[in-house]
């Protein structure tokens, strides 16, 4: 089998896995093959952030998770530095820094390999949105031919995306779906098909300021910043279609 | 506002030339593609003929964004000059376009990853695609942008794997996509006005109905 055919089975295989736990023995075993045995897909927060809630899914050593959560290594790592910093994958080798200047950098680095996370491969990935996130892949040693690293950039792009799909559901349904009035609904259809809010004014029969009322509302109970948003979100939880 | 052109050959139409400028400033003068340089500063190539759809970006009657679109029926970029960059059967079909050169003048990159001309561009795309039934698309880029599409709700089939070209990697892609992705796509672009779809509305219904015609058989 060519690695291109390789790739695009566990490709498939993790875009058609229907629990978040399925998804992780497929990104696992994709890892294994390639010798590592580690694998984490997040989410990078703002500084002194927590990181827990950002990621997505791994297969982390618990104590090793743990003591990163714990100590707030997010904020030093210099595997995470350069995944802000870069589009391109790269060895955790490749994240350099000065072990005199940067001690809190060395001891996230060290600490690692004593739970075997020697040696590793970062994917960054970044959303319309301006998130940024990715996979990281982390083992004892990485068989690190042009073709695995092909393999892996492609593997962590799909992993990635399957782990926030799942995670989004999730966070939907905590939050019920809203109810707007059938006024509100009528605005937000008409704002989605490109009018102003003085046109729809027009259209209804009633002043700029009703809309722009009826729009507010509607924007604070979808939890929305403008009216753009609300559309978008009304279309989702298909208040409109 | 967009605007499309297409049916026409190059030198005949004064805002496609200043199409054709902002391709060299961007691809050969930013981005280095030496091979794309010509002395009048034009990228110009033999996929700019008259089967070729042409969207720019105008803002006050510049071209400020630029994307250039091609039916999988004839011949266009990936399948007749990187068909090296697919391992997979080649889609080929009326309902498969080709998007290539997909640019945004300097100054006017946004914030965001894509900016408001970005989204501008991408939006006019899909809708003139959707517009035609064409809901699939052949392009190559950098695989991060993989990860970024399928957050705007389009499913995206590599047809190879990543492959360095001038020290970029490069994916071959076929990207499906429908009205959601067109609802993400205003949703991703923060400065978003309702005005640039009525501008496309108008420039769609200014469009040659032969090619409509032509798509959709």
């Amino acid at each position: 089998m060519t690695v291109a055919q390789f790739t695009f089975d566990r490709i498939e295989a993790i875009e058609s896995a229907s629990t978040p736990s399925s998804v992780l023995l497929e990104i696992q075993k994709s890892a294994a093959d390639f010798g590592l045995g580690c694998f984490m897909t997040a989410f990078i927060p703002a500084p002194h952030k927590p990181f827990a809630p950002h990621v997505l899914l791994h297969n982390w050593p618990a104590g090793w998770f743990r003591r990163y959560m714990d100590s707030g290594y997010v904020d030093f790592d210099p595997v995470i530095r350069k995944t802000r910093n870069t589009i391109e994958p790269f060895f955790w080798s490749d994240a350099s820094y000065d072990a005199d200047k940067d001690p809190l950098a060395h001891k996230v680095m060290c600490e690692a390999t004593e739970f075997r996370l020697k040696t590793g491969y970062t994917v960054p990935l970044f959303t319309p949105s301006g998130d940024q996130g990715g996979m990281t892949f982390g083992g004892e040693c990485f068989e690190a031919s042009p073709d695995a690293k092909k393999a892996l950039h492609l593997i962590a792009i799909y992993g990635h995306g399957k782990a926030r799909a799942f995670a989004k559901p999730r966070q939907a349904a905590r939050a019920a779906t809203p109810k707007l009035s059938a006024r509100e609904i009528e605005v937000l259809k008409w704002c989605a098909a490109g009018k102003t809010n003085s046109a729809i004014a027009d259209i209804l029969l009633v002043s700029e300021t009703t809309i722009e009322t009826h729009i507010a509302r509607a924007c604070r109970k979808l939890d929305c910043m403008n009216r753009t948003h609300a559309v978008a979100e009304a279309m989702r939880a298909r208040l409109i279609f | 506002m967009i605007e499309l052109i297409s049916g026409v050959l190059p030198g005949e139409h004064p805002l496609l030339e200043q199409a054709f400028r902002l391709r060299h400033s961007v691809f050969v003068e930013e981005r280095g593609w030496e091979l794309l340089r010509r002395p009048d500063g034009r990228e110009i190539d033999q996929f700019d003929d008259a089967d070729a759809v042409h969207e720019l970006a105008l803002h006050e009657g510049v071209v400020v964004g630029y994307h250039r679109m091609r039916p999988t029926t004839e011949p266009h970029l990936l399948a007749d000059v990187h068909r090296h960059l697919c391992e997979r059967p080649y889609p080929r079909s009326p309902l498969v376009w080709e998007w290539t050169r997909y640019c945004v003048r300097r100054d006017r990159r946004g914030g965001s990853v894509l900016g408001g001309v970005g989204s501008e561009l991408l939006f006019g795309a899909v809708e003139w695609c959707l517009d035609r039934g064409v809901q699939d698309v052949v392009l190559e880029y950098h695989p991060g942008w993989i990860a970024y599409f399928m957050t705007l709700g389009f499913k995206v089939r590599p047809l190879g794997l990543p492959t360095e070209i001038d020290s970029e990697p490069i994916i071959a892609v076929q990207m499906h996509f429908d009205e959601r992705a067109l609802a993400q796509i205003r949703e991703s672009c923060s400065n978003y006005k309702p005005e640039l779809a009525d501008g496309l509305r108008r420039e769609r219904a200014a469009m040659p109905t032969k090619r409509k015609a032509g798509v959709r058989s």
